[in-house]
Formats: C-alpha cells, sequence, structure tokens
C-alpha cells in the first residue's frame, strides 16, 4: 500500500512496485485516508510506503492508528522530512528513507520487511 | 522690635532663596531623569525592533531551509523515480512516453517553486504599489489557467458575481491569489468531477467597503485546528501536505490590506469541502 499526496509519486511508485513484482493493494491521497482503506482490507497489506507530509493527517498520526489496529504490518516511512526519523522509529516505524531515495535500494528494504512478517514474499 | 523683624525677614528671604535653588535643582534633576527615561525607552523599542527584525530573518531561514529540504528534495524524488522507471520499461515506448510526461511535470513544478520563491522575496523586500485593478476578468484568466494545468481532468468551475467589472485595489499578482486558491481546490480533491463556485459580493466591515470573494469546493476540506496554520508556512515549518502557494496568497492579500481565511463549506462538517473567503478594498 501507497501512502503520499504527490499525485506523480502514486504513478511512479506504483509501476516500479508493479514491474517488480510486488502487488499494490492500495493507494492513500493522506493519512485519514490510509487509516480508513487499511480498515476497509479484508486482507491487510503486509507492507506501507507511508509519506509524512500530508493534508487532513500526517504519516506519523496515521501510523500510530494503524498499528493500534494491527500490529503486524510494517510501515517504511518515506519522507523529504528527515526531523522526524526518530519519531518515525520510537511509533514502530520498520525503517525512515529520505527522499530522494533510489528505489533499487528501497526494494530491498521491502523485502526484508515483508520477511519479518514471517509471511512469503508476493514476487 | 523692628530689628527682630527684619532679621526674620532676612531669614525668610534665605529660605525662599535656598528653596529656590533646591526647587531649580529638582526641576533639572527630574528632567535630566525624563531624558534618561526618553532614552531607555528609545533604546528599549530600538532593541525590540532589532529583536523583531531577528526573528523575523530567523523565520525566513528557517522557511526557506524547509522549502529546500522538502519541496524540492520531493520533486527531485519524482524525477528520480521516473528515470528509474525509464530504465525498467525502456522497451515499451508507450509507458516511456507516459514516464517523460511525469518527468516533464515534475521539472515544471520545480520551475513554479522557483518562481513562487522569487515573487515572495519580491514582496519582503520591494515596496509594491497598489492601483485600481479588475478581478472579473483576472478570474477568468485564472479558470482558464487552471483549466489547462488539469486539462486531462473534467471540472466544474462557476463564477456567481453582481457584475461583469469589479475594481479593488492591488496589482497584477492578484490572478497568483487567484490561481493558487483553484489548483489546491482541484489538486486536493478526491471527487471524480472537482467543483468550483466562485461568488463575489460586497462587503463592508469598520465602515471599509471591500469585495469578497469565496471559493467553496468539493474538495478533501482542511481540518479546524489546521485551518489557520495553512497560510503560515515560515512560522511553523510543521504545516503538512502545503505547497509554498498559500504563504505566497496571504502575504499578497496582507499588502493589500485584504484578509484570507477558509471556512468549511458545510459548517462542522470539513470533510464536504472548503470556502476560502478573500476580501479586498474595493474602489469605484
Amino acid at each position: 500500500m501507497i501512502v503520499d499526496d504527490e499525485p506523480a509519486n502514486q504513478y511512479l511508485f506504483k509501476k516500479i512496485l508493479t514491474f517488480n513484482g510486488f502487488e499494490v493493494i492500495g493507494i492513500a491521497e493522506d493519512g485519514e485516508e490510509a487509516v480508513s482503506m487499511f480498515k476497509s482490507f479484508s486482507n491487510k497489506p503486509k507492507v506501507i510506503l507511508m509519506d509524512h507530509r500530508m493534508p487532513v493527517k500526517t504519516g506519523i498520526e496515521a501510523t500510530k492508528e494503524i498499528l493500534q489496529i494491527d500490529s503486524n504490518v510494517k510501515i517504511i516511512f518515506i519522507s523529504a522530512d528527515i526531523s522526524i526519523k526518530e519519531e518515525a522509529h520510537f511509533i514502530g516505524a520498520f525503517s525512515f528513507w529520505e527522499k530522494p531515495f533510489a528505489f533499487e535500494s528501497l526494494i530491498y528494504d521491502i523485502k526484508k520487511a515483508m520477511v519479518c512478517n514471517n509471511s512469503p514474499l508476493s514476487n | 522690635m523692628l530689628e527682630e523683624n527684619k532679621d526674620k525677614k532676612e531669614d525668610l528671604k534665605q529660605i525662599k532663596a535656598l528653596l529656590k535653588q533646591e526647587i531649580a535643582k529638582r526641576n533639572k534633576l527630574e528632567e535630566k531623569l525624563r531624558t534618561t527615561l526618553e532614552e531607555l525607552n528609545r533604546s528599549n523599542k530600538e532593541h525590540l525592533f532589532i529583536l523583531e527584525n531577528l526573528k523575523e530573518a530567523y523565520n525566513r531561514a528557517e522557511f526557506y531551509k524547509d522549502l529546500f529540504t522538502h519541496d524540492i528534495n520531493n520533486i527531485l524524488q519524482g524525477i528520480l523515480s521516473g528515470m528509474e522507471l525509464c530504465g525498467i520499461v525502456f522497451d515499451d515506448p508507450d509507458e516511456i512516453k507516459a514516464t517523460i510526461k511525469v518527468i516533464k511535470a515534475q521539472v515544471k513544478r520545480g520551475a513554479g517553486l522557483v518562481s513562487n520563491i522569487r515573487k515572495l522575496s519580491q514582496l519582503e523586500k520591494t515596496e509594491i504599489s497598489l492601483k485600481r485593478t479588475e478581478i472579473c476578468n483576472s478570474l477568468k484568466n485564472s479558470i482558464d489557467y487552471a483549466k489547462t494545468t488539469y486539462q486531462d481532468k473534467k471540472m466544474n468551475i462557476k463564477v456567481d458575481s453582481m457584475s461583469k467589472q469589479l475594481y479593488v485595489r492591488a496589482n497584477e499578482l492578484i490572478r497568483d491569489v487567484f490561481e493558487n486558491i483553484l489548483i489546491n481546490a482541484i489538486r486536493h480533491n478526491k471527487s471524480s468531477i472537482p467543483e468550483i463556485d466562485v461568488k463575489i459580493s460586497k462587503y463592508q466591515k469598520l465602515g471599509i467597503n471591500y469585495l469578497k470573494i469565496e471559493f467553496q469546493d468539493n474538495g478533501v476540506g482542511i481540518v479546524d485546528t489546521r485551518k489557520e496554520k495553512i497560510f503560515q508556512r515560515g512560522e511553523n515549518k510543521r504545516i503538512h501536505g502545503m505547497g509554498l502557494g498559500l504563504s505566497l496568497v496571504k502575504k499578497i492579500i496582507d499588502i493589500y490590506n485584504g484578509e484570507i481565511w477558509v471556512e468549511d463549506k458545510v459548517i462542522g462538517d470539513h470533510s464536504k469541502g472548503s470556502n476560502f473567503v478573500i476580501l479586498i478594498p474595493e474602489v469605484d
């Protein structure tokens, strides 16, 4: 699942992940939509790519709520705001990637997160 | 007896002279005290002014630091991911074409950001002259610009104005105000067809005649806790998800001696959309 308010990032991230064999089951434009989308899934996503600065609800706020619903989901922060890195780790984020990052490295981290989940890789 | 009276008179005279001297001395001291107090007051005001300037300069530096570390990096992310995708889909001309379009849009976004920074910095240091400015035509041009920017998207933008020609005390930057509000209303919108109703009416406040321009949208809305913060970027770098646009809008409206705020389109339910309200002093 991808949570980012920037349409270009939504489009590009989904394409790159799909070409790498992952299934993107949802795209949310802000933290509030991310929480309600997460609640609505009967099969929860294993990994969430989470931006931070978004309208309505931030990535940090959304992460706290999502982890309360399901503490097994791995949330990878992808943000240009390095000042929230410590807070993200403190509230339980799996890892933090500062924008701009190269996807070839992030993909390795997503695979690692999925293994941590004790679930088979989807790619 | 006569001698005694004479002495008393002499004493009184001396006492009077002494008192006069003391009063003069006291007046002099009071004058000195007043001058010193005035100097202290002036010096305090100067210090406060310097502190205020330093605070403003600090906020500005934080604002630009935030801008470069956040917004520019987000744009670079779009370009980098676009290039990575090109490397993956190199044998599919349609995918390549679509990806290049996204990269170009990111470059355009970067150029827009630079343009906004330039305008903001000009507003901070230059004396802006205001003139009688017609707004209906500027609004029409701004709507055309918004439609061109989102040419792949269907949208309804309606204008309800009491006249075809209305004048305010402003300048050509009024178009930046309209464009930023319109683009935000389209961008932060999850409806299949973004709808924006622009209403222009007369408004009086404290004896001043204003034109009230309202932009009502069916977008995602803004929660109460963020309604003021969205205009304050630079003073609060932790404002989330909003670009530079609304800071520029607020600065321009301040220069026009106007006001801007945002309220719920349906009072009490932010999820139904926002109503951006602008007041600008009207001229005949």
